[in-house]
């Protein structure tokens, strides 16, 4: 389980540092799912890809939701790339290791291990001034939500660099103007994410069949290759029907391209790395400002997400130079080398 | 039968619409519009293919975001994609009315199409392909199947909400199919009743599948529900759109619509395709305190054609696509009490009071809570009688909203393609009151924009159904409407009306031998493939750039597999609108199996491998 540092906040500003640190928590989880998703052959592992596919969508929206209220409280969203491997931000040192790993089962244990759900959710008790504890992520957000219960109005602008659904993820993203929204926000952030308690009153509980799992109980079900199934009286669970996991169809990646040296590897293959990283940098850069409220940056960087993912696919069928081996995104940030999004030798 | 009997599952919630809206326009000389036409539908035939490429497509979509404002094209960027969101079950019966505690209630619904037009220009022929559609999730009370056929809408009315004059926002629309019990349909009941009752019902010889019936309503564009056209908001909102577009990215502008719909049986001599119950047809007539509803935009607000199942124990009548809406809210107009009538057909004269419906039964709260179909019950002797009977339903002033239409045909495919001179036909089948027609009743099929007395004619076998053969000789896309009994109106003297006649449109593709015929140069392919569809659809920039020569032969093989006519009814077929046509398929396959060549000959792109044996090769070391 992932384990956030939690100081309890003094003010308006500490909040914003926490519910930042939530958003650079989101963002981070990106990486490590795309690898897993990008480098599964095509055509095959379909349930697994839906899945990953589902959780890879929610942790987006969750960041969009977590960034508009930044926002609402007078923030302004800082979006920044981790290294991998290394420490999800904010997390407790010589807590989890997060690297970008192929399609294979330690990369599901991986986004298990950030999603573990603390069960039951720890009593929310208000911590001292200035003390710090270790926390769940899921608790990390009941607690910003406790914070944010107690800003006055006046810290709250309404219509403040929101991002909505009229463009992307329909019904998903929402403004948030005020705490109740914030409040509807977390919630969803909490239940479809790490999950919530084991109630089949509980959305985002595994006996919750209600309403989609939380991302902890997706992943297990591609690591066990089932379906988990509600028992037909409702008070539990079984695994159900295989999924169809094959983890052989995957392409043969590299583990943590970050720490890879490509200036070795065939010209097809740095072509490929770094148009990815060009992609990456661009929507870096856009999602940055459209979080800061720039009109049209978001269908900037979704522009740019297409180019990540066909510069992915060019990535993975180019060679290293051992010739048994390709690698997927690298995901490294050019700050602001990059200068476009073109995905010439994408094709390569 | 069919949805109006049970089980039922309802469901609401909200849809949104993505089409590229590009292909909307007629030629530059109808007069409306500045921007090169898509199509030539008379020939149907893309127009960009008659002049020079690059130039012509950015021109193109400069001109498409141009328009924005000026000619109401809102969305240049769609993606086509109309995803189901915030839909979940809403209510189920199992035969004892409405439960909403059934554990299957507040399951979600996930379902994604592609919205196509197979008549662009028109309004009568969007349709949905999708692959499946999901009540519920994995491992929970869950429902999931494949398509037997293409979602297509049917039954618009453009006087379902007045008040909302954006657009589209005045109509709301009726969409229909099945999933066949012998193709991969799953029902999960786990502990719901209405699950379990669904999966024995699929026990019954006469029951093919599941049947999915939904409208559409309150249309809002831009994602402000105040706009109104031509209003300054409404330009202010496009201007936006504008500048987003010309700042670059993809910049998508869906729209969403309500829904309210149902899942139940659909029985073996039901088309899928459309509602096939007793029709109770519209008469277009005037509300009282409104404008009389016309097929004319901004008109009064028209009651729609509704549907009805009578039972031994009741009538279910299907009112979801019937009572319009008094604002934009989505709030029905309190008509007063209707009465639903029975009469023996002319010349006889007697009539029947069936039952009255308070405006309690079709308002907002109910029509939300059962989908818009309302359960009347009656006593045994009197659902007999009412065989063969037409109904009707009036307002309180004596107003006759609908009259029963006793003869329905109902062709088969809506919405036909055909390649030029491939040997097609329509099957249509026939109903009488809301079952099989007997032989012997005639049917007519005419042009719906014939000026002349010109039809073709037949009469039903014993399984009630007639055959016309179409023609397909010359590129074309034609509306093409029925009418069983021996008082066709159309084609000439009336107007057609989708509320009233049942029809299909037949969208004939070229040959086109002549580009089958050219060499297979890249300039040739994009000239005459691909840059109709990289003009009209610059979201397949975020795919691939269809004016790269190098991605284009880099994607070969999915290229083939998307534009295999096998895969014509697929959620991701391309073109998404359906229109390569035989021989522009030739060129782009001679030309990718030359670039492929090329490649196996180092020509070019030496370093591309067989990932898959890479793979295997890797895991085995």
């Amino acid at each position: 389980m992932v384990m956030l540092t939690w100081k309890e906040p003094q003010g308006v500003f500490d909040i914003q540092r926490l519910v930042q640190n939530a958003i650079d928590l989101e963002f981070a989880t990106l990486p490590p799912y795309l690898y897993a998703k990008f480098t599964i052959l095509p055509g095959t592992n379909a349930a697994a890809l839906a899945l990953l596919d589902s959780i890879i969508r929610q942790e987006m929206i969750h960041m969009c939701l977590a960034c508009n209220i930044l926002n609402a409280i007078g923030g302004t969203p800082a979006v920044t790339p981790p290294h991998y491997p290394g420490p999800l931000p904010g997390g407790v040192a010589k807590g989890l290791t997060v690297g970008l790993l192929p399609f294979t089962p330690a990369a599901i244990a991986q986004g298990m291990a950030i999603e573990a759900p603390d069960e039951p959710i720890k009593p929310r008790v208000a911590l001292a001034i200035g003390q710090d504890e270790d926390v769940s992520i899921g608790e990390y957000y009941h607690r910003i939500d406790i914070a944010l219960s107690k800003l006055p109005a006046s810290d709250w602008t309404v219509g403040r660099n929101q991002i909505g659904d009229a463009q992307f993820f329909q019904g998903q993203i929402f403004d948030v103007n005020g705490y109740a929204d914030a409040h509807r926000a977390i919630n969803q952030i909490v239940s479809e994410g790490e999950g919530t308690p084991v109630r089949p009153d509980q959305p985002g509980s595994p006996l919750d069949f209600q309403h989609d799992l939380a991302h902890y109980y997706r992943f297990w079900e591609i690591a066990q290759n089932r379906v988990l199934t509600q028992a037909d009286d409702g008070s539990n669970y079984t695994w159900g029907a295989p999924l169809g996991v094959d983890w052989q169809a995957a392409y043969p990646a590299i583990a943590n391209p970050q720490e890879h040296e490509f200036a070795h590897d065939p010209a097809p293959a740095q072509a490929a790395q770094a148009a990815c990283n060009a992609a990456f940098t661009a929507m870096v850069d856009a999602l940055g400002k459209a979080f800061a409220g720039s009109a049209g940056e978001l269908g900037v960087a979704v522009r740019a997400m297409f180019d990540l993912r066909m510069a992915a696919m060019a990535a993975l069928n180019a060679p290293l130079a051992d010739g048994t081996h390709v690698s997927g995104p690298a995901f490294v940030y050019l700050g602001g080398q990059a200068t476009t999004t073109q995905t010439e030798g994408a094709a390569a | 039968m069919s949805v109006l009997d049970k089980p039922r599952v309802y469901f609401k919630g909200e849809i949104a619409w993505d089409p590229v809206t590009t292909n909307n326009y007629g030629p530059p000389d109808s007069g409306t519009f500045q921007a090169a036409a898509a199509y030539d539908e008379d020939a149907c035939t893309p127009l960009l293919n008659n002049a020079p490429f690059a130039a012509k497509v950015a021109a193109f979509r400069q001109t498409a975001v141009d328009e924005i404002v000026s000619a109401g094209s809102w969305n240049p960027h769609g993606s086509y994609r109309s995803p189901f969101f915030n839909t979940a079950v809403s209510g189920v019966d199992a035969g004892n009315g409405l439960d909403t505690d059934d554990p299957f209630v507040s399951a979600p619904v996930n379902f994604t199409g592609m919205l196509i037009d197979s008549e662009p220009y028109g309004a009568w022929s969007s349709q949905l392909f999708f692959d499946d559609i999901a009540f519920g999730i994995a491992g929970g009370c869950h429902v999931s199947g494949r398509r037997s056929i293409r979602l297509n809408d049917r039954f618009i009315n453009f006087n379902a909400n007045p008040a909302n004059n954006m657009i589209a926002g005045i109509a709301s629309v009726m969409w229909q199919t099945c999933f066949a019990k012998d193709d991969g349909l799953v029902i999960d009941p786990h502990n719901s009743g209405v699950l379990a009752a669904l999966a024995r019902a699929m026990d019954d010889p006469a029951v093919a599948g599941l049947m999915l019936r939904f409208t559409t309503y309150r249309t809002v564009y831009y994602d402000d529900p105040t706009l109104a056209n031509r209003s300054p908001a409404a330009a202010a909102a496009g201007a936006a759109l504008q500048a987003k577009i010309r700042a670059g990215g993809f910049q998508p502008n869906p729209a969403r619509s309500l829904l309210v719909g149902t899942l139940g049986l659909w029985r073996r001599d039901e088309v899928p395709t459309e509602a096939c119950e007793r029709a109770l047809v519209s008469t277009m007539a005037t509300i009282p305190g409104f404008n009389s509803p016309t097929l004319q935009t901004n008109a009064g607000p028209a009651v729609g054609t509704a549907f009805a199942r009578v039972g031994a124990a009741g009538i279910a009548l299907d009112l979801s696509n019937a009572i319009p809406c008094a604002d934009r809210a989505g709030e029905k107009i309190d008509i007063g009490t209707l009465e639903l009538v029975a009469a023996d057909p002319a010349p006889a004269v007697a009539i029947t009071t069936v039952a009255t419906i308070p405006f309690s039964h079709y308002d907002r709260a109910a029509y939300e809570a059962t989908s818009g179909i309302v359960d009347i019950p009656l006593a045994p002797a009197l659902a007999a009688q009412l065989a063969g009977m037409d109904l009707s339903i009036k307002g309180p002033d004596g107003t006759t909203y609908l009259q029963e239409a006793p003869l329905r045909a109902v062709p088969s495919m809506p919405n036909l393609y055909a390649n030029q001179g491939d040997r097609a036909h329509v099957e249509v089948q026939v109903y009488q009151r809301g079952a099989v027609a007997p032989a012997g009743v005639a049917v007519v099929m005419s042009d719906m924009a014939a000026t002349q007395a010109t039809h073709l004619a037949a009469t039903t076998d014993a399984d009630g159904r007639v055959q016309f053969a179409l023609e397909t000789g010359t590129p074309t896309v034609d509306g093409l409407v029925f009418q069983a009994g021996p008082d066709p109106v159309l084609p000439i003297g009336n107007a057609f009306n989708p509320l009233i006649q049942t029809y299909m449109y037949l969208r004939v593709l070229p040959q086109d031998e002549k580009i089958a015929a050219l060499a297979p140069t890249w300039d040739n392919v994009h000239t005459y493939v691909l840059s109709s569809w990289e003009a009209m659809a610059p979201c397949m920039d975020n795919w691939l750039r269809l004016g790269d020569e190098a991605q284009v032969l880099a994607y070969a093989p999915i290229i083939r597999k998307l534009t295999d006519p096998a895969n014509f009814e697929a959620f991701r077929y391309m073109p998404p609108t359906r229109d390569l046509t035989v021989g522009q398929r030739s060129l782009l396959y001679r030309f990718l199996d030359q670039g492929a060549g090329a490649v196996q000959a180092g020509t070019t792109e030496p370093d591309r491998v067989d990932i898959h044996k890479l793979s295997r090769a890797m895991r085995s070391t």
